[in-house]
């Protein structure tokens, strides 16, 4: 036990110390040649050697205990907690996530679903974090799978895939209330209630509330980001035979964001824009005997932004997705388990003018198709397996796609390898396909047009995946894994022209990128009330061309996460998360360490306390910048809340 | 040891670990900005402004665009120090403002249209133009920063110079990219 303190200990205390600052006087004196050889940024957080360091699969799945001891508040922050996933939080409700780097608000490359319905955006190619607001204590689990997902789940699942999974409704036949407030989370509740409508069948209902402040501000400037939202929604599972499930489930948002954009074009800077989304989902699950299994998926889902004022600075618009997936999975020939599918999915979208931002056509019906196979083949049973698969897909801007893997592994005693080499494509946005952005300077407006000089193509990576499973025994398990990724055919932005008032940028002129790095994961649990979870990962995507769209896409190279839990009584929980976080050049953050820490008392039953804070021991930095359409730049602040949790 | 007091060791050890990290020095976008700002002064060594040399200007002007924050660093930084014996003079312009009289005209921002809109404004003026955006040598800016290795380094456009009469030192030349291996 006292070694395991001192263990602790060391890894606090050995974190590295901030270099000085340089004095302005002396600043001022120095010469070209010794101002290029300054450092910008003056530190090395995170850097420090590992003596647990240890192994993460390309899959890792975060329970619903692990979310709600972790005291996020919002989907991305829980996501904070996957070793080797970049979350980065650029003001109240602007997020870069991603994983395996190309992290920005506009990571193209990683695919997120709730229940198997995609929340990408088909517009910006991003996830729009702030739209979507499941309710965190009815996750059941998220499953991040790092490296191409693209063979099941299709083209922009490049770098990861993210599976958030919501309760069965069995699992929620109670209510629930909550409601907390803080400095930073000025409120948040929530309710909601379940039950049984027959013998195998159940419901539940939910609503939501919150409000997240304004930023810290970097130099005295107001920020103006504060956020709000309520989002509501149910999910019944019908039981029909014993065989076949039926699940219907939507979800409302209407939020409200505010923002002071800093192009100097417009009469007013600030703007408040009102999203809503909304979706509506059906399943039919029918379990079949010997591993027979069909689903049938339906869903629609919409998303809309709006300025209540005229002429606004960012379009009002909406997207709708009708979305249709079929999946059967069955044994063949004694050692073979095959899954296909078959997919159809359909956007329609519709633009109004604004006076920054134009898209063309403002209306466009965009038709997906795709299909699967993948065959997971026992060569050696129990020992040695190999899975071969591919997607096809035909979109409206590239055409035909094909993505497919070969992935073999290995069991023995508690120990796992894996290898995989996969191709996996990133299809063009909406933006990108001959968009026209309109910037009205005062006096000189000036269009910046994303045109395609040749026919524009898929971004395309080659991945080459490695990955090492090792359960010491029931307390203490090792994850590593290492990846190579060869990207090509990136969309780069080097070639802009200028012509009188018109800039066009070409987004068919195309770039190269090789990503390498290795994650590695820590589970161990000394004793029983105490967990411990310690990742690292590593990243170099130095040779990224400086001009690709991935000039705005930086990840921080080491990424340093620990997650400590205690139950101090059975009353009492304690949960300390440190983060160290590498610094991103491309954005002039700087190395951080922050440390989120939750205390919670239960006095009896299904009544929980909690206090949380997030960024205890700094008072505010800022994770990350925007470029393209800019916004006042923030500082993430100290958070610190009270929560109250009833189950009854 | 009892099993209670351990526990509350491990507590005590794990907040009192937290405290135990280090502060942190001042923001790095302050030191970004303070380099930029040494910079733009050191520049003004390089490079001669025969306007500026002939006028009848008791000042030399630095102009800052839109920035408030970098205009305070910059005047830190020249503290009344002289150009070509000149008094130094620092303002923050706006898109309606004048710009005549400024020698050199820094745009920090990022936006394409707005970079672009600033070149072109002061493009047959004797002013010396310096941006931070990607594209800022492409829309016919003449000194552009870029961070490399931690580093901020600058790359020029002679030939935009040349064409309102400003000539640059071959030493500076020498130093900003192209000459150095990028």
């Amino acid at each position: 036990m006292k070694k395991f303190i001192l263990t602790i200990c060391v890894i606090f205390i050995s974190l590295p110390l901030y270099a000085d600052e340089l004095s302005i006087e002396k600043l001022s004196q120095l010469n070209l040649e010794e101002l290029m050889s300054l450092d910008i940024i003056v530190t090395s957080a995170a850097k420090k050697p590992q003596k647990l360091a240890n192994t993460a699969s390309a899959i890792y799945v975060l329970t619903n205990n692990d979310i709600r001891r972790s005291g996020a508040t919002t989907l991305p922050e829980v996501l904070r907690l996957v070793p080797g996933v970049q979350v980065a939080r650029i003001n109240a409700h602007k997020w870069a996530v991603s994983v395996r780097g190309f992290t920005s608000q506009y990571s193209s490359k990683l695919q997120v679903l709730i229940d198997g319905r995609s929340i990408y955006s088909h517009l910006t190619a991003n996830v729009i974090w702030d739209i979507s607001n499941p309710m965190l204590e009815d996750i059941e689990r998220i499953e991040v799978i790092r490296g191409s997902g693209a063979t099941l789940w299709g083209a922009n699942a490049m770098n990861g895939v993210i599976n958030i999974i919501t309760k069965h409704s069995k699992d929620t036949k109670d209510n629930l209330l909550i409601a907390g407030a803080g400095n930073e989370e000025k409120h948040f509740a929530a309710a909601r209630h379940g039950g049984e409508i027959a013998d195998g069948s159940h419901y539940r209902f939910y609503i939501k509330s919150f409000e997240h402040d304004d930023g810290g501000s970097i130099n005295g400037a107001q920020t103006n980001d504060l956020s709000r939202g309520f989002q509501g929604g149910f999910r019944s599972d019908l039981k029909v035979s014993n065989q076949d499930e039926l699940t219907f489930q939507g979800d409302y948002f209407e939020g409200e964001e505010e923002e002071n954009l800093t192009a100097v074009s417009l009469p007013k800077k600030s703007i408040d824009t009102k999203p809503v989304q909304y979706n509506l989902l059906g399943r039919w699950q029918h379990t079949g005997s010997q591993g027979n299994e069909l689903t049938l998926q339906f869903y629609f889902n919409r998303e809309q932004w709006d300025n209540d004022i005229s002429s606004p600075a960012l379009p009002d618009f909406n997207i709708d997705t009708y979305d249709i997936d079929f999946q059967h999975r069955f044994k063949a020939f004694e050692r073979h388990d095959i899954t296909w599918g078959l997919g159809y999915r359909l956007i329609s979208d519709s633009y109004e003018d604004s006076t920054l931002v134009r898209y063309h056509p403002k209306h466009r019906i965009i038709p997906l198709y795709s299909g699967f196979i993948q065959n997971e083949i026992d060569l050696i049973p129990g020992f040695w397996h190999v899975i071969i698969g591919s997607k096809f897909e035909h979109n409206d801007y590239t055409g035909f796609e094909i993505q497919p893997t070969i992935r073999t592994l290995f069991n023995w005693d508690d120990q796992t390898l894996w290898a995989a080499i996969s191709r996996s494509t990133r299809t063009p946005s909406r933006a990108e396909d001959n968009s026209s952005f309109t910037d009205g300077v005062a006096g000189a407006p000036l269009t910046i047009n994303f045109i395609n000089a040749s026919n524009l193509k898929s971004e395309e990576m080659i991945s080459y995946e490695i990955g090492y499973r090792f359960k010491f025994n029931k307390r203490l398990g090792f994850d590593l894994s290492a990846y190579y990724n060869d990207y090509g055919r990136l969309v780069d932005i080097s070639s802009t022209n200028q012509n009188g008032s018109v800039i066009t940028i070409d987004t068919s002129f195309t770039g190269d990128a090789t990503v390498l790095g290795f994650e590695a994961a820590m589970d161990w649990r000394p004793i029983d009330s105490l967990t411990v979870k310690l990742s690292y990962s590593f990243l170099d995507d130095s040779s990224t061309v400086s001009d690709t769209s991935s000039n705005t896409e930086a990840a921080p190279h080491h990424l340093t996460t620990l997650f400590t839990s205690y139950d101090i009584s059975r009353q009492w929980e304690f949960d300390f998360i440190t983060r160290a976080v590498d610094q991103i050049d491309e954005y002039d953050i700087a190395a951080y360490i922050a440390i989120d820490t939750r205390l919670a008392f239960k006095p009896i039953n299904g009544l929980e306390l909690s206090v949380a804070a997030q960024n205890l021991f700094d008072s505010n930095h800022p994770e990350f910048g925007e470029k393209g359409i800019e916004t006042t730049p923030t500082e993430i602040e100290r958070s610190i809340y009270g929560k109250v949790s009833w189950q009854f | 040891m009892s099993k209670l007091s351990t526990r509350l060791k491990l507590l005590l050890c794990l907040i009192s670990a937290g405290f135990c990290l280090p502060a942190y020095s001042a923001p790095p976008t302050d030191r970004k900005l303070q380099i930029t700002a040494a910079y733009l002064f050191n520049f003004t060594k390089f490079i001669s402004w025969n306007q500026v040399t002939t006028s009848q200007s008791e000042n030399f002007t630095f102009c800052i665009v839109d920035d408030d924050y970098f205009t305070e660093t910059l005047k830190n930084v020249v503290n009344n120090r002289t150009v070509a014996n000149k008094k130094t003079q620092i303002r923050n312009v706006s898109e309606t403002d004048q710009m005549t009289d400024c020698n050199l005209l820094y745009i920090p921002q990022h936006s394409p249209s707005l970079n672009s809109f600033y070149i072109n404004k002061v493009s047959k003026l004797q002013i010396l133009t310096i941006g931070n955006s990607t594209t800022f040598i492409k829309l016919g800016g003449m000194i552009r920063f870029y961070t490399k290795n931690n580093k901020l380094k600058f790359e020029i456009n002679n030939l935009k110079a040349l064409d309102v009469g400003l000539k640059i030192d071959s030493q500076l030349l020498r130093l900003g990219k192209g000459s150095d291996d990028d």
